[in-house]
């Protein structure tokens, strides 16, 4: 049986859950490049969350969102912590008759999957999951105690091995450098090394790198940088005798990370054409840690100022700055571009890891059978072509 | 009573090359923090200021972003801050670093206790702190992870290996400070973003009445003839499943361990 060899450069999640995805496929022989160590991008600086209903990814998309928890959840059963499943609950505060609405058929949603959920009014019942809260500045708050944060990192890790059960290659510490494209069709990939691999199909999975992939291939991805700065506070309790949920507002959101708190200014509230937010940036240039704005700390303690007080006299412990690949629509970049058989499975903004196990499964199958699905055409390149051309 | 702490700025970055031609460190992002020593030089000044009387400034000698490390002291109790930024310091050996920093306290002062970190995590010398005392005239204790003072004198605990002295100075002194020493205090997100508006005074060479030429590159005493970038070996391994499995892994690898280095294996 002739097989269809695929590469893929970037070992974070992207890469690596569909690479897995691929390797279901007995006629595919995969090789995945990672410059670095598996999960070490933007993956390893991530929240993790995949909340059953919060406004990170549109209802629309739901069953993405349901794919990827339930994809982490079985990965969890198979193996204790190779998900780095934490099941705090999530408590997504309305500040909008319109937030009501939509967190309202995102319960509804989570309910018909078999979850519990439930839209909440009573302040006191709020203020007890959350005390720290100031349930005054809010209309009320979904809950649901079954969804949590995962380890980005450690689904990378976990997918990567899997594929590699199932005879897929991955080369660590293997940067490719130049993408061989012979009339307009991509060939294969040539690393630093100065090794050479012949390819039917290479698809890009290097989230915030994809611009500069993408002009080795001749492209002009259209992803954006927007600042991702994450800061760990430590609670004034010290310790909390209570399960600090994720926390969800539109501007920001909190989750526990061991004792301290985690929080981030959301992905959503960030404006492409600011430049303390979005820019156009060299990701190798990130720090390991610090590297943070004022700016977003001033903004974080503002909001938390009216909405969560208990945080506001947190002690600040350390931060990150990462960025995401985030496009004008916000939503992902996935499938063919203007050059034969390189295609992108990038720009997953602040969503990736909830979107990457949907996304590789439709995308697996579309490399390997041809079949398209509504997802792929709804995220295809092609719209953002279309959107600049206007 | 006065007491003066001087921090540095480091970069975070681990990620750093050896220029071939200069021997300087080139770092792959700008980004930086307060030097890990200087937290505790910061929390011990932190700590005596809570006594009626004790105030404590905070001095840098560092670039536009160094600005940071005093926002971090300020947000933690100091009163004034000073950022020392010339592009003549640029290249300063520990030496040129003491002399700008004597001058900047100098024209501050006086101050009765001056604290530094015991080193930095870049340079890692462990030269300005003595350098300093030498140039302002005090006596200096190293490695003082205690400080007591009644404003005339100060009683430190200086640790040298497992052993510690409990010595006694007239003040002035000045007094360096290891990593350890304390539990610093976080600065508070509130007190974070109000130390992030407060105003700093910038100083530069002139306003020191320091020559340029004795400064910086220029007037460096030492040459750096080589530097040479040390990968930690050090590799983790992460575990994970059940406890019982996680045992398991576990005494597996310590029998790898014990094996390659030789040992018999484990019980
Ligand atoms: C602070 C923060 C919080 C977040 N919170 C959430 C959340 O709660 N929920 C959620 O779903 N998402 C969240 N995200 C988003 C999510 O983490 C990302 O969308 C996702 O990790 C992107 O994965 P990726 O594989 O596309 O990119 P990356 O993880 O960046 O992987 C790209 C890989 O490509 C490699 N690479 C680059 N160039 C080359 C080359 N030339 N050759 C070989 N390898 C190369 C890199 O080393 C890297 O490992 C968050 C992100 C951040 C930063």
């Amino acid at each position: 049986m002739s097989k269809k060899k695929i590469g893929i450069i970037g070992g974070g999640i992207s890469g690596t859950a569909l690479g897995w995805n691929l390797c279901l496929y007995d006629d595919a022989e995969v090789t995945v490049f990672e410059k670095g160590r598996i999960g070490c991008g933007t993956t390893a600086k991530s929240a993790g969350t995949v909340c059953l209903f919060d406004d990170s990814l549109n209802n629309r998309y739901w069953d993405v969102r349901l794919y990827g928890f339930e994809t982490y959840l079985k990965m969890e059963a198979e193996r204790k912590g190779s998900a780095g499943f934490d099941k705090t609950g999530t408590l997504v505060c309305a500040t909008s008759e319109k937030e009501v609405k939509r967190i309202k058929a995102g319960i509804a949603l989570a309910r018909s999957a078999g979850y519990t959920g439930e839209y909440i009014t009573d302040k006191k019942r709020i203020h007890d999951i959350l005390p720290m809260l100031n349930t005054d500045s809010i209309l009320g708050a979904g809950y649901t105690k079954d969804d949590g944060y995962f380890d980005g990192t450690m689904i990378s890790n976990t997918f990567a091995a899997k594929m590699e059960d199932l005879g897929g290659t991955i080369l660590r510490g293997a940067e490719v450098t130049e993408i061989v494209i012979e009339n307009g069709t991509a060939k294969g990939v040539k690393t630093k090394d100065g090794d050479t691999y012949d390819f039917d199909v290479v698809v890009d999975c290097t989230g915030p790198w994809s611009r500069f992939t993408g002009e080795m291939a001749g492209l002009d991805v259209p992803i954006w940088h927007t600042k991702a700065e994450a800061f760990f506070v430590v609670p004034p309790e010290k310790h909390l005798d209570y399960v600090f949920p994720i926390l969800k507002f539109p501007a920001f959101y909190a989750l526990r990370a061991g004792n301290n708190i985690f929080i981030c200014k959301s992905h959503l509230s960030m404006n492409l054409d600011d430049p303390m937010h979005a820019g156009q940036w060299d990701p190798d240039r990130l720090p390991e840690r610090e590297g943070t704005d004022d700016y977003f700390i001033d903004f974080l303690f503002h909001q938390f100022e009216e909405n969560v007080p208990g945080l506001t006299d947190a002690g600040l412990n350390s931060s990150w700055l990462s960025y995401r690949a985030e496009t004008r629509d916000f939503l992902p970049i996935v499938g063919d571009t203007p050059v034969k058989n390189y295609l992108l499975a990038t720009g997953y903004g602040g969503n990736g890891v909830i979107e990457a196990p949907a996304v590789s499964r439709d995308l697996a199958k579309y490399i390997m059978r041809g079949e398209s699905t509504l997802l792929l055409e709804e995220w295809a390149f092609s719209r953002l072509l279309k959107k600049k051309g206007e | 009573m006065k007491i003066a702490v001087c921090v540095k700025y480091v970069p975070v970055d681990s990620k750093v090359d050896v220029d071939p031609k200069t021997h300087a460190l080139v770092r792959s992002s700008g980004a930086g923090e307060i030097n890990p020593a200087d937290r505790y030089a910061v929390e011990m000044a932190r700590q005596l200021s809570e006594e009626d009387g004790v105030s404590f400034d905070v001095f840098t000698m560092g670039p536009d972003g160094a600005a940071r490390a005093l926002k971090y002291a300020m947000a933690l109790g100091a009163e004034k801050a000073v950022l020392l930024s010339d592009i003549a310091f640029a290249g300063s050996d520990t030496l040129g670093t003491a002399a700008v920093l004597a001058a900047a306290l100098k024209k501050y002062g006086p101050y009765d206790l001056v604290l530094t970190g015991n080193a930095s995590n870049d340079g890692a010398t462990g030269q300005v702190g003595p350098m300093l005392a030498q140039m302002l005239g005090v006596p200096d204790v190293t490695n003082a992870v205690e400080a007591e003072t009644d404003g005339k004198t100060a009683i430190l605990k200086k640790k040298d290996g497992n052993t510690l002295y409990t010595l006694k100075t007239a003040l002035p002194a000045l007094a360096s400070v290891p990593f350890g020493a304390n539990t610093p205090e976080l600065p508070t997100l509130r007190h974070q973003v109000a130390a992030n508006q407060r105003e700093f005074d910038t100083v530069s060479a002139a306003d020191l009445g320091l020559d340029p030429d004795t400064l910086g590159q220029a007037g460096a005493k030492s040459i750096v003839t080589d530097t040479v970038n040390v990968t930690a070996q050090k590799q983790g391994i992460e575990l994970i499943g059940s406890v019982d499995e996680k045992a398991r892994d576990f005494a597996d690898t310590v029998d790898k361990i014990q094996q390659a280095i030789g040992g018999g294996k484990h019980a």
